[in-house]
């Protein structure tokens, strides 16, 4: 059965090259770079100095903070410098610099406990598993998933979502996690209930991707979890895969303006993290690798590579033959919500979903014209917003009259501008108003 | 948006970084591949002089607006292709031969034309600015400075040539002698009336392709038809003499190009689906008015044109409500 949406855009999928293709470990580089930051919240502060010996695993950055998540080395190694060096997500980052054991081949290691074992272990053991392993929301956002364990009482959270929607081009990481490890996600699902005393999973899949949620269904059935788990075939639409339009098109349930999805008694967790959770909690393995989609009009061979968090994406293009002269842009994430980054050195983090190098004619750069009031951008939003107006209110400046009609409310998903004839850069403009709403706080 | 590109050749974007590949010059050729039945079905039923009427219409709008751009130090408007789009559905809702001369009908048209782009678009500040359908404020401006002229008919001609044979239009016929046309002539378009108004038929088959194209959703259409018939099957129903059955209400006059290409204009119908049925209903209802109580055989300029000047309060009226800000949150 389908549940009907009103909302989003259809972009062309362009997934066929990498969802039929298992996927493979990315090659060990020469050099990692481990930011201390790859999370929403508090930069981690570095445990670790230049010379020191590190072991594949090893806490390498943390910090007290109620938002933060600690990072791992990836490798065994000697840390070269801890130093700021340029970050996917703009700028520079405090990071460590590691250079990798020669040789090394790296391993997912054995379970050291069983479900059953985990399952009956106390709450707050699992919560404190999962934040000592360092996991975050790998779907992009980079919450850390320890946090959205806790919801701050009196909130009660019922409902566990898996997010499978993987609604952005060119994307098929999480579809590749899902046929490769289903059992294990739904491990990862049961861990993430206990820990939050939820009775009900639902687990959301666009109907782009039928093998993916008969793998699913299956192992939830495996598992003896009819009735409690189950697999929701939703539209292909993006972006169907947003916290927000997911839960209400799972479970006609509105999360509130500036509330958090614990609000409505809901959990959304990447299908990815759910696999992160269980082996953080039965192997004792933290966060450290993941997998990454490679792919674009300047890649040759697209993949979905297992990449040690600190590869260079550089490494990653090159191990799937991409054409640096055809390469306009080069993209972490989505085209639609991914950031263009000027140096291919950036590495590869806990939420690099997937690596693009879009060449000029998939960008086509498009003449703007004045708007023409069609209402597609109205028709989009997934938010409910007017983006034609809010823009225009920011373009001139009045960003408290834009917050007044729901600025703040927009999560940049990139619909209206996707579809806006007059080629208006509207998210552009809705960044704009929010930095000047921003100063004006700050001032 | 300026993109800047580093030393590595990268270029940096916000996102999102894919475009749809239509644009405003895509939809407004679109709009005007359209109206080409309307054109096809003029020249059948009217003649050469159609063609001239077009190219007349066309040509004085497109030079209007290079002439406006170039007073006002612009660079020149003319690729969005709004002014063929206006020229077009002007020549279309005139009647085909507005005088004896040939010469004094064309000079009209010219402004008309004229009209229609300075007044109706240019003044507001272009394309996406103007309050009102550009093509109607010019139709609305020649109804007031040569009220005769723009009730000059021509009846269709089997051997069309240059010279005017007058008739009356459909509605004008039952408004004032009573006189009932046959429902077949009005849907294939053998009619009196403006020059591209007259066939049902062909304005249907442009208005499939908008479907088609996606260029224009159901809201305005059918709530506007639908009002219409609603309201003059009613009436008929309650006083068959005085008022004429619903089918004669929906195949003559304008009120297929005014529903499928005028009332439909992006620019200045409302922004929400929601908006746009008030809009259609909205103008349904001011079109039977007229038709059935007013002084004009024909409402559907003025139903379009107040219906766009209240649009944007209706755009007010009919602001969705955000996600997480109604009912459904739990806030």
């Amino acid at each position: 059965m389908h549940l009907h949406t009103s909302w989003g855009v259809h972009p062309d999928p362009g997934k066929g090259a990498t969802e039929g293709v298992a996927t493979r470990r990315a090659p060990v580089p020469a050099m990692l770079v481990i930011p201390l930051s790859q999370h929403t919240g508090v930069p981690c502060k570095p445990l670790v100095k230049p010379k020191q010996e590190v072991q594949r695993g090893e806490m390498i950055g943390d910090v007290d903070a109620l938002i933060s998540a600690p990072v791992h080395a990836s490798a065994p190694g000697t840390v070269e410098k801890v130093e700021p060096r340029p970050h996917g997500g703009g700028g520079f980052s405090p990071s460590v610099v590691l250079s990798p054991l020669p040789g090394f081949q790296p391993a997912i290691p054995e379970d050291i406990r069983s479900l059953e074992d985990a399952l009956a272990m106390p709450q707050a053991e699992v919560k404190a598993m999962v934040r000592r392993a360092g996991i975050v929301g790998m779907g992009g956002a980079g919450f850390p998933t320890h946090v959205k364990l806790s919801p701050p009482p009196p909130k009660k959270v019922e409902i566990c979502v898996l997010n499978g929607a993987e609604c952005e081009p060119f994307l098929t990481a999480d579809h590749r996690v899902m046929l490769e490890r289903a059992s294990d996600i739904v491990d990862g699902m049961r861990l993430i209930m206990h820990a939050l005393g939820a009775t009900i999973g639902i687990i959301g899949i666009e109907d782009n991707k039928p093998d993916a949620a008969r793998a699913m269904a299956d192992a939830a059935q495996h598992a003896g979890l009819r009735g409690i788990v189950r697999v929701q075939v939703v539209h292909t639409r993006y972006p169907q895969g947003a916290e927000k339009t997911l839960i209400h098109t799972l479970t006609r349930r509105e999360v509130p303006s500036g509330g958090l999805p614990a609000d409505v008694g809901v959990l959304v967790s990447n299908v990815g993290t759910a696999a992160a959770v269980r082996d953080a909690v039965l192997k004792d393995m933290p966060s450290m690798e993941r997998v990454v989609t490679v792919a674009g009009g300047a890649v040759k061979s697209p993949a979905n590579l297992l990449a040690l968090v600190g590869t260079p994406v550089r490494v990653l293009l090159e191990e799937c033959g991409w054409i640096p002269e055809k390469a306009q842009r080069v993209i972490l994430g989505g085209p639609l919500m991914g950031v263009a980054v000027p140096d291919i050195e950036v590495p590869v983090t806990k939420t690099t979903s997937g690596i693009l190098a879009l060449t000029a004619a998939q960008l086509a750069p498009a003449r703007e014209y004045p708007c023409i009031r069609c209402g597609r951008c109205v028709t989009a939003c997934p938010m409910h917003l007017v983006p034609s107006a809010i823009a225009a209110l920011c373009r001139n400046g009045l960003e408290g009259k834009a917050k007044a009609s729901g600025l703040l409310d927009c999560f940049e998903c990139g619909s209206c501008a996707y579809g806006c004839p007059a080629k208006i850069p509207l998210v552009h403009w809705m960044r704009v108003g929010k930095a000047a709403l921003r100063r004006t706080r700050a001032a | 948006m300026a993109h800047a590109t580093n030393e590595m050749g990268l270029e940096l974007a916000s996102s999102p970084h894919l475009r749809d590949r239509d644009s405003v010059p895509a939809i407004m050729y679109t709009v005007a591949m359209a109206l080409l039945p309307c054109a096809a079905a003029a020249v059948y039923f009217f003649g050469i002089i159609a063609l001239l009427n077009i190219a007349v219409c066309v040509g004085a709008a497109m030079l209007a607006e290079w002439l406006t751009c170039r007073a006002r130090g612009r660079p020149s408007s003319l690729r969005d292709g709004s002014a063929v789009v206006t020229g077009l559905l002007l020549a279309l809702v005139l009647p085909p031969r507005m005088s004896p001369h040939l010469a004094s009908s064309l000079q009209i048209m010219v402004v008309g034309a004229a009209v229609s782009i300075v007044l109706g678009k240019m003044i507001y500040g272009g394309l996406g600015f103007n309050v009102f359908n550009p093509a109607l404020i010019g139709r609305a401006f020649l109804m007031a400075c040569y009220p005769v002229a723009l009730t000059t008919w021509t009846a269709p001609s089997p051997f069309p040539g240059l010279q005017a044979v007058t008739g009356a239009t459909p509605l004008g016929m039952f408004k004032f002698e009573r006189q009932l046309t046959d429902l077949g002539q009005l849907f294939w378009g053998n009619v009196g009336g403006s020059l591209g108004e007259t066939s049902a038929v062909a304005v249907l088959l442009g208005a499939a392709f908008l479907f088609y194209r996606k260029v224009i959703t159901w809201h305005i259409p059918v709530t506007y038809l639908g009002t219409v018939v609603v309201f003059t099957a009613i009436m008929h129903a309650v006083d068959p003499a005085a008022f004429a059955p619903m089918p004669f209400h929906l195949l003559s006059g304008g009120l297929f190009i005014g529903a499928f290409f005028m009332a439909t204009d992006m620019v200045t119908s409302p922004t929400t689906h929601r908006g746009q049925l008030v809009f259609g209903i909205g103008g349904g209802l001011i079109v039977s008015l007229i038709r059935l109580w007013g002084g004009y055989p024909e409402g559907v300029m003025y139903s379009i044109l107040f219906m766009n000047a209240i649009t944007p309060l209706i755009n007010r009226w009919t602001v969705p409500t955000i996600y997480g800000h109604g009912k459904g949150g739990a806030a």
